[in-house]
């Protein structure tokens, strides 16, 4: 019993001196040393968390609107395995429907900011198995798709294109996204109007609490309802360039006009954390870039006309749980959702100058520069959205 | 713990990482998600004593450590110490449920303070007090009720692969 005791203690001292060792090294070389560790990790587990994903999130949705359907069992457990076998097409669909809608928002995002940019699906929203107060989603890109750590991801379930995170850590097919809205992520921002020269930042503060925005210059006058986009900050040390006109967030509250470090406002971020479904991963940007390169209206792509507006109207409707909570950033930003029946017309007013004038010319020149990474976009769509068509029609 | 024993903990844990993190993460229940990994391992830890649930506890913190975007260490840490606490309530638990709760409450208690401590002192400054004590409580109430559905597949997992052994 003694030996046991003491070979128990040993060990457990030696588990404690290894786990605080390796938290040693670990934050003090910046999360450097376990590189090849996280990422073998990563590779093993990320597959199993996709197809993981890819089961339980219809079958989810489908299984909490069967909660909600039927409260009183005994009377209709029949009408309850139908209502499920229909949710569960009905969620087939709606991820189709959310896979195009999403690509189409990409697309216009890219051509907006002119930028070259991968699509990827939230795979769990939290990297870590145990509570650790960090603000990230995992998706389903990696080194694989090129991404590279520090890459800007904006979002793609909305139609606004706003700012999400940024890559901290990649394995082979998926990587870690620290979300906008963890405490200490800081972006250097301009306003969509012109007028502010001194440096602005807006930084996270944690889930469910505003960003906060800070603009050095104590004679500038923050407004209400005033948005704000990334400042392309040029590369150096190696680090990647942020890229500009992402649009960051709407301002709700000021909360001091004049301080002595500046003045200081709260502002909302363009996408629900909560709601985070389809992202796009910011891969390269080329010059001529407008200031912010925010939507016009919710459904975007004027050039296809007569498919693209059924389908825009048919994803406001089909938000069976999710797409709600998605519709609501794109209020702050644009008027048009109180009168989703006229969008367009409503759209000159509300946008900066410089965006329409950038976006004929940049697709074409950027597109030229680097052909490769637009079309691969366009497969991973139809890969991933027939599974679950395909299988729908079974029961 | 025998070499089979050891497996049917490895896959035990191995299987509650990927379900809190593709499962139980998205359920986004009222002040927040209840920890299954560290429900996982106080199972193991009560069935097996506190060597199997230290190194058991270092294994989960390690795991997560390596998927997550925080330092390594910060979660084994915090579990190995955990894992060995529970491991202590070990011999008072063959049979009842009383007390896998009560010590259930207590290491999630103790688990999600310590790791807010341990992150604040890392300098991943991402919660709040607030935020620290809506979790704490989040997982004290589910945790306590997941034990009652954890324990008894994990209690039969480990006899199946490990029927020369008797409690």
């Amino acid at each position: 019993m003694g030996r046991d005791s003491r070979r128990l203690r040993l060990v457990v001292a030696l588990l404690l001196l290894t786990s605080f060792t390796f938290l040693t090294l670990d934050s003090r070389s910046g999360h450097g040393t376990f590189g090849g560790a996280r990422r073998i990790v990563g590779d093993i587990f990320g597959p199993i968390a996709h197809a993981v994903h890819g089961i339980t999130a219809p079958v989810g949705r489908a299984f909490s609107a069967a909660i909600h359907s039927g409260r009183d069992k005994n009377k209709i457990r029949d009408l309850e395995k139908q209502i499920t076998i229909l949710n569960q097409n009905i969620a087939s669909d709606t991820e189709n429907q959310k896979a195009r809608d999403s690509l189409r928002n990409l697309r216009y995002f890219e051509s907006r900011s002119n930028s070259t940019i991968t699509w990827a699906q939230v795979i769990t929203h939290g990297a870590s198995a145990v509570q650790d107060y960090q603000q990230t989603v995992v998706i389903d890109a990696g080194s694989m798709d090129g991404i590279r750590k520090d890459m800007y991801v904006v979002d793609a379930t909305s139609g606004t294109g706003g700012l999400v995170g940024q890559i901290v850590e990649v394995s082979r097919s998926t990587s870690i996204v620290r979300l906008l809205i963890d405490k200490g992520f800081t972006v250097t921002v301009q306003s969509e109007d012109e007028g502010l020269t001194k440096p602005a930042t807006i930084t996270g503060q944690g889930p469910n609490v505003p960003l906060r925005l800070v603009v050095s210059d104590s004679q500038y006058a923050i407004k209400v309802g005033q948005r704000f986009g990334t400042k392309a900050v040029p590369s150096t040390d190696g680090f990647l360039p942020v890229p500009a006109a992402i649009p960051v967030g709407t301002v709700t509250r000021v909360t001091t006009q004049i301080g002595d470090n500046g003045a200081t406002a709260d502002v909302q971020p363009f996408f629900t954390p909560g709601a985070l479904d389809y992202v796009g991963i910011v891969l390269t940007q080329g010059r001529d870039v407008p200031r912010i390169a925010l939507p016009p209206t919710p459904s975007p792509q004027p050039a296809s006309t007569s498919p693209s507006s059924p389908a825009s109207a048919s994803a406001t409707p089909s938000a069976v749980g999710q797409s709600s909570h998605v519709v609501t950033p794109t209020s702050p930003a644009a008027p048009p959702p109180t009168t989703p029946s006229a969008p367009r017309t409503s759209a000159p007013p509300s946008r900066p100058p410089s965006s329409p004038a950038t976006h004929s010319p940049s697709p074409s020149v950027h597109k030229s520069a680097s052909p490769s990474k637009v079309p691969s976009s366009a497969p991973r769509s139809s890969a991933r959205s027939s599974p679950p068509a395909s299988s729908s029609p079974k029961p | 713990m025998t070499p089979l024993a050891r497996t049917a903990a490895g896959l035990a844990l191995a299987t509650s990482v990927v379900l809190q993190l593709s499962v139980v993460n998205d359920l986004r229940l009222p002040l927040g998600p209840p920890q299954l990994v560290l429900v996982t391992v106080a199972a193991i830890a009560l069935l097996e004593g506190p060597m199997a649930g230290s190194v058991t506890g270092f294994s989960a913190g390690l795991l997560t450590d390596l998927l997550s975007a925080h330092p390594v260490g910060q979660t084994a840490l915090v579990m190995t110490a955990v894992g060995y606490l529970l491991g202590l309530a070990y011999t008072e638990t063959d049979r009842g449920l009383a007390v896998p709760m009560l010590a259930v409450a207590a290491g999630s208690a103790a688990a999600l303070l310590a790791g807010a401590v341990v992150a604040a002192l890392v300098g991943d400054n991402g919660y709040t007090a607030a935020s620290a004590l809506k979790g704490t409580l989040a997982a004290v109430i589910y945790d306590v009720l997941l034990i009652l559905v954890v324990l008894p597949p994990i209690r039969g997992l480990l006899r199946w692969m490990a029927p020369e052994r008797r409690p």
